[in-house]
């Protein structure tokens, strides 16, 4: 037998226990690969092999080239750097395979070994590839994902071109429609029947809510397609616009519209016009009975982003699913006594998402409701908010 | 094709153009970029300490190709400490760097160096510092039984030259400072 004996009787105990104290498998070779001391996690994946015994050649107990382990284990012993290994332990069907580190060791007899820890991979890898895999699960099931997403997209595009078509084929025919019923009554009903009047009263209210409809689909098709033409924009100047167009729901209502200091920025006047337009115009029709609507619009910068709030003091929404208000022809059970097309706020959404802005809604907790835009600090000009504080 | 049998085609007068194109880059360039791009990967996927141990693997085997080459030409056993500087220094040159001899002593080989064989591209990549370190370790430790690296100074870390210590006894086992040493395995 070869001399291994490395180890003093005393110091052999202190190394046995340090080596047992180790749950993965410790060995420990001479530089040509003589066993000089396993650990007992080590010992129990050679349990089946009688040649692992203390002072004999461990290297053709392993699987591979024989003369590059050699190698590998004498260069092991001439560094202090520890080395990367690969070994494989054979079977009886199928090896097992270790990534190992080879670290030299010396000994109280200035006689040095090399202390191998090995770590058991999966038959047929390494940690890398098994990353790897795991990586290309995760990958095909985010493209799963994005397909998915690709073709409810496409889905919705094609809902909305169809939309757009059938309101543009739809207008000529119900124009026609409506200027015949001028026509009709410009020509006088006295001969008609109390019932036809009303009938033809009736006509005509539903033939001016279908070309509303319709004008509204065309707007919101026309807003989703629109090139976004950025521009340096104050939105309380904005506010302002959108409330010269509803001046007359406005002074109807005895409405107050109260713009705060709000930021300039990159967007486009147009679309953003028409957002605000649509959030006043709901404010102003879903109004409390015997209660002017009070619409403030202020912003504050959370983050480096501005926060824009319309506010109003209006019906709430009746505790309804927030997130559907944005989806066209959502209409809320507590405003079905107003007219309306359902397609202003999933508008909004759309020209929102254009700019790269985010939009929500809340219900106030004394009355009303809030639409909240939130803009990224990117495109903030001037970010001239109120005083109001930060939260969130 | 031409009628003497020379290629003229379209795709002969493109080649000719792009050799003639002012780029410096020939197989020397190639593999030294190649190695330093190596060993940047290395460094940055699999970390500087693991990358260590595929660069010991590397300038053990190299540095003992190198050692036998020497060993083989001088016709000796082993080379003495003064033949060992000359070999480290010469083997740097013939690779076209500016290695000198500082001093040399019973415990310590002094070296330095003006220029490296990987020029510009070694800035940064201190890992080609531990292949010279692995091969001048190789070569001294199996010559004089032990080697200890030190490279205070690196053209890789900024400096103007690399100083490179190769110190011939076993560190004090109280000396905090980490250091790559090498061994003599012929004898172990």
């Amino acid at each position: 037998m070869p001399d291994v004996n490395f180890l003093t009787p005393s110091s052999r105990v202190d190394f046995d226990a340090l080596l047992e104290a180790l749950d993965s498998p410790h060995v420990i070779v001479s530089g040509s690969g003589e066993l000089v001391v396993a650990n007992k996690a080590c010992a129990h994946l050679f349990s089946d092999n009688p040649g692992f015994v203390e002072g004999y050649d461990i290297v053709p107990l392993l699987n591979g080239d024989e003369s590059l382990l050699r190698e590998l284990l004498r260069t092991a012993l001439g560094v202090s750097t520890p080395l990367p290994l690969r070994l494989d332990l054979p079977g009886a069907n199928t090896p097992t395979h270790f990534q190992a580190v080879a670290k030299r060791i010396a000994f109280h007899d200035a006689r040095a070994g090399v202390l191998i820890r090995l770590r058991r991979i999966r038959e047929g890898t390494s940690v890398f590839a098994e990353l790897n895999q795991q990586i290309g699960v995760l990958h095909r099931r985010l493209g799963a994902e994005a397909h998915e997403r690709r073709m409810l997209a496409d889905v919705n595009r094609d809902l909305e071109r169809f939309a757009a078509v059938a309101a543009h084929d739809l207008r000529a025919p119900l124009g026609q429609l409506m200027t015949m019923l001028e026509v009709f009554e410009m020509e006088g009903t006295d001969k008609l029947s109390t019932l036809q009047r009303e009938v033809l009263q009736m006509m005509a209210t539903a033939s001016s809510r279908m070309s509303a409809l319709v004008d509204a689909l065309l707007d919101h098709s026309r807003m989703a397609d629109a090139e976004v033409a950025k521009e340096p924009i104050n939105l309380a100047d904005t506010v302002r616009e959108a409330a010269e167009n509803l001046i007359e729901p406005i002074i109807e209502t005895d409405a107050t519209i109260q713009p705060g200091p709000l930021p300039t920025v990159a967007c486009d006047p147009t679309l953003v016009r028409q957002i605000f337009q649509n959030v006043l115009s709901n404010s102003l029709k879903y109004r409390r009975d015997s209660v002017p609507p009070t619409i403030r619009v202020f912003a504050n910068t959370i983050a480096g982003a501005v926060v824009v709030r319309i506010s109003d003091n209006g019906r709430g929404f009746g505790g309804a699913d927030t997130a559907d208000l944005f989806r066209p022809f959502s209409r809320l059970a507590n405003g079905l006594d107003q007219e309306g097309s359902g397609i202003g706020l999933a508008t909004c959404m759309s020209i929102a998402a254009r700019h790269g802005w985010k939009i929500s809604a809340a219900e106030n907790d004394d009355a009303g409701a809030t639409i909240i835009i939130r803009i990224p600090a990117h495109q903030i000009i001037t970010a001239e908010t109120g005083e109001a504080p930060d939260e969130e | 094709m031409s009628e003497d049998g020379e290629n003229t085609g379209p795709h002969e007068d493109l080649t000719a153009a792009f050799a003639a194109l002012d780029i410096d880059r020939d197989r020397d360039r190639f593999l030294r970029e190649l190695i330093g791009e190596l060993s940047e990967t290395l460094e940055n996927v699999v970390g500087l300490s693991e990358a260590a141990g595929f660069i010991a693997v590397v300038g053990a085997r190299i540095g003992a190709m190198m050692d036998r080459d020497y060993r083989d030409a001088l016709g000796v056993e082993r080379m003495e400490v003064e033949q060992v500087a000359a070999a480290l220094v010469d083997l740097k040159q013939r690779l076209d760097s500016g290695f000198s001899i500082e001093s040399i002593d019973d415990s310590k080989i002094v070296l330095r160096n003006t220029r490296c064989p990987f020029g510009e591209l070694v800035k940064g990549r201190t890992s080609l510092c531990m292949m010279t370190s692995n091969v001048f370790g190789k070569i001294a430790a199996e010559n004089l039984g032990y080697a200890r690296l030190e490279i205070p100074e690196s053209i890789a870390q900024g400096d103007q030259t690399c100083r490179v210590i190769v110190h011939l006894v076993p560190k004090d086992k109280r000396d905090p400072e980490p250091a790559r040493e090498y061994f003599a395995v012929s004898d172990g």
